[in-house]
């Protein structure tokens, strides 16, 4: 009996026990980074904060903590991630064998005679930031104090809770690095201590996810070649970050009595540069301010301006067009500005689709356009005419081509056909027309060069000569090694 | 009577202090407004105002392109390419045949990541000046964007042989070359770069690289990133460099 009542109180007891383990937030402290500056890695500040942190998690109730030893091996590999020596295959999937759901990253820095230490708990799956806290003060200790209130204290489940699920919806961002950009710049520190303090400022925003910089670094400290006037981290050019949809670099400039930091938000899908920014500051001492200012025009313009849309087209590999601006191609999930846009679906050989778009902010839109053949019967039509010496219904077919197909990728060649029409009847003012509105419709397309060289002529026959010789020189400068280039020098020698 | 006027006056005074309350955001706004009106103060933004106040007594549409040009070029120095867009817009508006305001739109156009104008502009702006070597270090900068990189060798050549001082032309056709395998040429002319200017810590690093990546040499590869790290002790990858130093060590 006495037995069987000891089991069963060992039984709940376990459970109890297991029941309240399971509650707890299971995390590692990471070491902080203090080699951005040399007086902190001389001091060992990073150790010195790591410590105290771990200690505060494991002397609270709400957590349970894993030795920073226990992850030992998982930060080597990281770290051989981020020095470009091992692939990042290598830390992927290895989440679950830590037995944690989150991580404390932290850096530590000085300048001006004052730290700056900043703190983030981060999602060992999604690696993006939930929670974060920075401060610039005077002592380590301070730091600490002033870190946990919101790091430990106020850090439990209904907060994890709360903002993972808002996490769902918002667009993600990641830091990359800001460049040095003029000479000045490279004698100072300022391009670290202020990337690393802004990862951890945007990590505190609701309104967007931040993948932590531990992890976008380890895409962007390889050995790659550095360019001079180049703004691009070129090993960033995966587009399958952890999610991450937007990516922000900038760059500093320093003068002797103004800092200048540029900045640019760009598009993961397609590399379009959504917002750039330029701040000017005083000194080193606002840094913290003018991040928590930029992070809240990066908060304001992709949390409550920008919703997503979800693309698909049948048949695929359609070009996109949100208000005439290429966006790539289909399937497409891409972040669009909030509000009525005009949404353009182009493929060679089938019609062009074009609708109204209303996008709301944190939204995701799902369309899917089903392109219809098009008919070439009437661009058929209009070369039989042409062939025949009828000029004039040549005319009225190619224009009813346009008229019908829009700006379908095959418009070029009935525009093009129709000025050389026009030029053959003499109407020189009608063709300047047609010719002008193909090189400015279609930029690209194969015919340009033969566009340029129609409305040279088309000048010419109008008596414009200067005009004529401007667009003869710009052919031969652009399209100089082409037939239509040849055939300019043969033909247009006035 | 007394103590009734005391207390509404308490009561004014702590309503009036509690309205007076500013958030967070509020009082970082405000410090923000008193450090831009420091900036304000820099000599950069002094000139930039300076011609902006000149605007308005512009003689002729020659001298306002003039004037929006130097303002565009200041702003293309703070790297405000907003600003820098914008102004050299306004340039070429009054004077369309300007070399150097082209030159300025087709390089903000770059680093707005808009290829297409920007390539218009830069090559109107050669064909206005060929000999400006500026538009063809851009237009090289563009080319390797476009991983056009035959093309980006090719402008980064001219903009060299126009002038021999251009140094970061001398690296950027360094790192193209070492892109596309040709590491001998690219240590060639990484060096030559170096002789231009020798201070210039990034000819060390890309040096470093490709010794220790491509040609696989060890001493010469730990030698130039020594070199980068005294050039730039405070760079933001000292300790990658470092550690690239020690495995090569091993």
């Amino acid at each position: 009996m006495k037995r069987t009542i000891a089991s069963a109180f060992l039984i709940v007891f376990s459970s109890l026990f297991l029941f309240s383990q399971a509650s707890k937030i299971k995390l590692a402290v990471s070491m902080f980074n203090d080699t951005i500056t040399r007086e902190t890695e001389q001091q060992k500040a990073g150790d010195y904060l790591s410590a105290g942190f771990e200690k505060l998690y494991t002397s609270g109730d709400a957590f349970q903590v894993r030795e920073a030893g226990a992850i030992h091996k998982y930060i080597e590999n990281l770290k051989s991630v981020q020095l470009g020596i091992t692939d990042d295959l290598l830390i992927k999937g290895q989440a679950e064998k830590l037995l944690i759901d989150y991580f404390v990253f932290g850096t530590v820095s000085s300048m001006d005679g004052k730290y700056n230490v900043d703190a983030r708990v981060v999602n060992i799956d999604t690696w993006k930031i939930v929670k974060s806290f920075g401060t610039t003060c005077g002592s380590l200790d301070e730091a600490v104090e002033e870190i946990r209130f919101s790091l430990v204290d106020n850090f439990d489940q209904s907060f994890i809770g709360d903002r993972e699920s808002l996490m769902t919806n918002s667009p993600t961002i990641g830091v990359f690095s800001f460049k040095d950009e003029n000479p000045a710049s490279m004698k100072t520190k300022y391009t670290t201590v202020f990337t690393e303090m802004l990862n951890s400022i945007l990590g505190s925003f609701q309104l967007i996810n931040t993948v932590e910089r531990t992890y976008t670094k380890t895409l962007i400290q390889e050995k790659m070649l550095e360019m001079v006037g180049v703004t691009e981290n070129t090993s960033t050019k995966r587009k399958d970050i952890m999610g991450m949809q937007y990516k922000m670099t900038g760059g500093f400039r320093v003068f002797k009595d103004v800092i200048v930091v540029n900045y640019k938000i760009e598009r993961m899908s397609d590399g379009q540069i959504v917002f750039l920014g330029s701040r000017d500051i005083s000194s080193s001492s606002c840094f913290r301010r003018v991040c928590e200012s930029i992070a809240n025009t990066v908060e304001d313009l992709l949390g409550r301006r920008i919703g997503t849309l979800k693309l698909a087209s049948d048949p695929s590999d359609a070009e996109v067009y949100i208000d005439d601006e290429p966006m790539g191609r289909t399937p497409l999930l891409i972040p669009v500005q909030k509000g009525k846009h005009t949404l353009t679906v182009k493929l060679d050989g089938y019609e062009t689709s074009r609708t109204s778009l209303i996008i709301e902010p944190q939204t995701i839109i799902e369309k899917n356009i089903r392109l219809e053949e098009l008919s070439r019967k009437l661009l058929n039509e209009a070369y039989n005419l042409e062939r025949k010496g009828n000029a004039e219904g040549a005319i009225k077919v190619y224009d009813e081509f346009i008229t019908k197909y829009g700006d379908a990728v095959e418009v070029n060649e009935a525009l093009y056909r129709k000025g050389h029409v026009l030029i053959g009847i003499k109407r020189y003012g009608e063709a300047v027309q047609t010719f002008d509105a193909l090189v400015k419709k279609y930029p690209d397309a194969l015919t340009r060069a033969e566009a340029y060289y129609g409305l040279a002529k088309a000048y010419h026959g109008m008596g414009d000569l200067e005009r004529a010789r401007a667009t003869r020189n710009f052919i031969l400068q652009r399209f100089g090694e082409t037939y239509t280039a040849e055939e300019a020098r043969r033909n247009f020698n006035w | 009577m007394r103590r009734a006027v005391f207390l509404i006056m308490v009561s004014a005074v702590a309503a009036g202090m509690f309205s007076c309350k500013k958030t967070d955001a509020e009082l970082r706004e405000e410090a923000l407004r008193a450090d831009q009106k420091i900036t304000e103060q820099s000599e950069i933004n002094k000139e930039i105002r300076r011609l902006k106040d000149q605007l308005a007594g512009a003689q002729d549409d020659y001298n306002r392109s003039q004037i929006y040009s130097q303002i565009a070029g200041l702003y293309d120095q703070k790297g405000d390419v907003n600003s820098t867009m914008k102004n050299a817009r306004e340039a070429i508006k009054f004077q369309p045949n300007e070399y150097y305001s082209h030159y300025i739109l087709g390089k903000a156009y770059l680093d707005a990541g808009r290829y297409g104008e920007s390539e218009m502009e830069l090559l109107t702006s050669i064909s206005l000046k060929n000999d400006f070597a500026l538009s063809h270090y851009e237009l090289g900068n563009l080319y390797y964007k476009k991983i056009s990189y035959s093309n980006a060798i090719s402008e980064y050549k001219k903009a060299v042989k126009l002038d021999e001082q251009c140094y970061e032309a001398y690296n950027n056709m360094g790192v193209v070359l070492g892109l596309t395998g040709k590491a001998k040429e690219a240590v060639k002319i990484l060096n030559k770069g170096i002789a231009v200017k020798p201070d210039f810590p990034v000819f060390y690093k890309n040096l470093g690289i490709i010794y220790d990546t491509i040609l696989k040499k060890r001493n010469d590869a730990v030698e130039n990133y020594n070199k980068y790290l005294e050039l730039r002790p405070d760079c933001p990858e000292r300790k990658t460099v470092e550690a690239w130093i020690e495995l090569i060590g091993r």
